[in-house]
């Protein structure tokens, strides 16, 4: 089951490069030589995302992870090659945001955000990176997104960040918890996806300072970017979620009809331990 | 998911325990069938026929299924715990509440 959780992450990692396809190929040039390299990752992260769904065994997955693992490494010494060439360079911005989006936890992505923190912070693709770092809280992404808060141009862009730094603080606090409650076999799956040093790095984390900030971003989007409306409204309901249904509190009350038409409430299942599960036949 | 489910529900009989479900399904009467077909024993709610529903969207789930752990005094103690985790995660609760519970009565 452990494994599936994973699956499933591996699997989420799609990144944004559907756009190559129609990329003409011209491997001289800086741009040619970054679609080239990113679509000689997505190639092999294609033919692992098959493997992985066809793996039977722990072992072979433990397998796969590690070379999963070995792509991420092996290409992003590659991107960063490419972008410190000419830093510059529209191909640089690609490669560095490349690496910040894919390989967030590795060495090479903390020199990316120094790069892009120093030439490129206002660059569209910078900005718009935002929602696609969330799936992973590194000191990479963060430190990328607290840039952007405090020096991006426009208030859309600084709410922007908010938003995606305050979701990073909220994963935070959840990964926090999930390595607290986890054992021997996951935190060895851990380690081989995201490094020695990543786990060591969690390890160092506090899941209620990391909430606290969380909260108190998601209240500043409230506050200081009402005209964000759309961030605004979501906000409120992490706030929520935050202030109601974190670990530790009583979870709110629940009152509805069941498939029947039956009317019914948690608070009727007092004095049980109860699994919630939201779920759907779909 | 239900054949776990259905172990744990299974397992955990006679015990203080509840297994229960917010459906975001869109037709009623599918879902029927479908916990006809599957022998889903547990009671759920029906939240409106779509993923957004007021339970959803209060709770703020964007992913699914999303599990919370509860204990006794409706406390939240775990999320999304699966498969052997979320077992243990209720056995430990109800060992919570035995002892509890031989503390009262001494």
């Amino acid at each position: 089951m452990r494994s599936t959780v994973f699956g499933v992450l591996l699997l989420a990692f799609t990144p944004a490069l559907m756009a190559l396809d129609d990329a003409k190929e011209k491997p001289k040039t800086p741009l040619g030589a970054y679609q080239e390299l990113a679509k000689e990752y997505q190639k092999a992260m294609d033919e692992l995302r098959k493997e992985f769904q066809e793996a039977k065994t722990d072992e072979a997955k433990q397998k796969l992870y590690e070379k999963y693992r070995q792509n991420i490494t092996t290409s992003a010494g590659r991107f960063l090659e490419l972008a410190q060439k000419d830093p510059k360079d529209a191909a640089a911005v690609e490669a560095l945001v490349w690496l910040v989006e894919n390989a967030p936890a590795s060495p090479e992505a903390a020199k990316a955000v120094d790069l892009l923190i120093k030439d490129h912070l206002n660059n569209d693709k910078v900005k718009a990176l935002g929602p696609r770092v969330t799936y992973l809280p590194t000191p990479a992404a963060e430190k990328l997104m607290r840039s952007l808060l405090d020096k991006a141009d426009g208030a859309e862009a600084q709410a922007k960040a908010c938003n995606t730094l305050a979701q990073l603080m909220k994963s935070k606090s959840d990964i926090v918890h999930m390595i607290k409650g986890a054992d021997d076999e996951l935190l060895k799956q851990v380690e081989v996806m995201y490094g020695k040093d990543f786990l060591k790095e969690i390890k160092t984390w506090d899941a209620d300072k990391a909430a606290k900030e969380a909260e108190e971003l998601f209240e500043r989007i409230v506050t200081k970017y009402a005209e964000a409306k759309d961030l605004a409204a979501k906000a409120k309901t992490e706030l929520f979620e935050l202030r109601n249904l974190a670990i530790g509190r009583t979870a709110p009350d629940i009152e509805g009809e069941d498939i029947d038409g039956k009317k019914f409430k948690l608070s009727d299942y007092r004095g049980k331990v109860v699994v919630l599960d939201f779920w759907g036949n779909w | 998911m239900y054949p776990h489910e259905r172990s744990l529900v299974k397992r955990l009989e006679n015990k203080p325990f509840a297994l229960l479900g917010v459906n975001s399904d869109r037709d009623r009467d599918e879902l029927k069938e479908v916990i006809k077909k599957e022998q889903i024993t547990w009671r759920s709610w029906w939240d409106g026929g779509s993923t957004s529903g007021p339970i959803a969207t209060k709770w703020n789930v964007t992913g699914w299924p999303t599990i919370y752990v509860l204990d006794h005094k409706g406390v939240i103690r775990y999320k999304n715990v699966r498969g052997e985790s979320m077992d243990k995660a209720v056995d430990k609760l109800l060992k919570e509440l035995e002892e509890e519970m031989k503390k009262g009565k001494q």
